[in-house]
């Protein structure tokens, strides 16, 4: 528990610190503003596939591990605990799959990357 | 009177995932045009494929460990390897699919929601059956609430 406290209070002060040294303003105008824009948004893609990925693993961990615990006890009903965990997997891992396609959209093809840049003065 | 067909079933689960993803399709081309539908259809062929490989992976895993208890770790090990390598597959072309621009991402988005969509239809046709047999306890779900 204490083990990960530190862990956790480690992971929050690094990130504290890391959006503080991207929100400071470095001399350099308009680029430096494209540039901490998308420093953020290559940030948030992290976090955020990073986030969703912890989640799906213990959610998945847990489903099965119940599941697999359920059929040693009462290997009759196998079938329908197969079934249910299979549903269970599926709709855990959809999670998983939309902050995928939602960190992509991020970094590959986020619609607001040509109005920004364009309200700054910059041609994409 | 025909008894009342499970519908909780692999077998059914993947028929209405390819009945549920026509219907998407179909209602993408009418919505959104060729290029929407088309993002819709490659989204869900993505998502239904990934659904039919995990039900065979799980299957496989689970047949295994039963048939033969000492490779049990083994096939733990190995069903492991095969989430790995199919997350990879699926990020691959999920990453060619937005990266590129090859697809509508909206359209695929909506795709990639076709097995949620069809598991919470028939959750819902689950919950109208058991209130049915709540009402009328001759005829209901195989499945129970508790």
């Amino acid at each position: 528990m204490k083990k990960a406290l530190v862990i956790g209070f480690t992971m929050l002060v690094s990130l504290l610190f890391a959006s503080l040294a991207m929100a400071a303003e470095p001399a350099g105008g308009a680029g430096a503003s494209l540039g901490g824009f998308f420093s953020y948004a290559v940030l948030a893609a992290g976090i955020g596939i990073g986030i969703a990925a912890f989640g799906t693993g213990i959610g998945q961990g847990l489903a099965v591990k119940s599941s697999v615990e359920g059929i040693a006890r009462n290997p009759e009903a196998s079938g329908k605990i197969t079934v249910t965990m299979l549903i269970g997997l599926a709709m855990i891992e959809s999670l998983c799959i939309y902050a995928l396609v939602v960190a992509l959209i991020i970094l590959y093809a986020y619609p607001m990357a040509k109005p920004i840049a364009a309200a700054l003065g910059f041609k994409i | 009177m025909k008894a009342p067909v499970d519908l909780l079933t692999p077998r059914y689960l993947k028929i209405a995932n390819w009945v549920v993803l026509g219907l998407l399709v179909i209602a993408g081309y009418l919505w959104g045009g060729r290029e929407f539908a088309l993002g819709v259809l490659v989204g869900g062929l993505v998502v239904v494929v990934n659904f039919h490989l995990l039900h065979r992976f799980l299957k496989g895993t689970l047949e295994k460990a039963q048939i033969d208890p000492e490779s049990k770790g083994k096939a733990q090990a190995f069903f492991a390897a095969k989430q790995m390598l199919r997350f990879f597959g699926l990020l691959v072309i999920i990453y060619l699919l937005v990266g590129r621009g090859w697809v509508d991402v909206i359209g695929l988005v909506v795709g990639l929601s076709t097995v949620v969509l069809t598991l919470t239809l028939l959750a819902i046709n689950e919950i109208i059956k058991i209130k049915h047999k709540e009402a009328n306890p001759s005829h209901g779900t195989s499945n129970s609430l508790s």
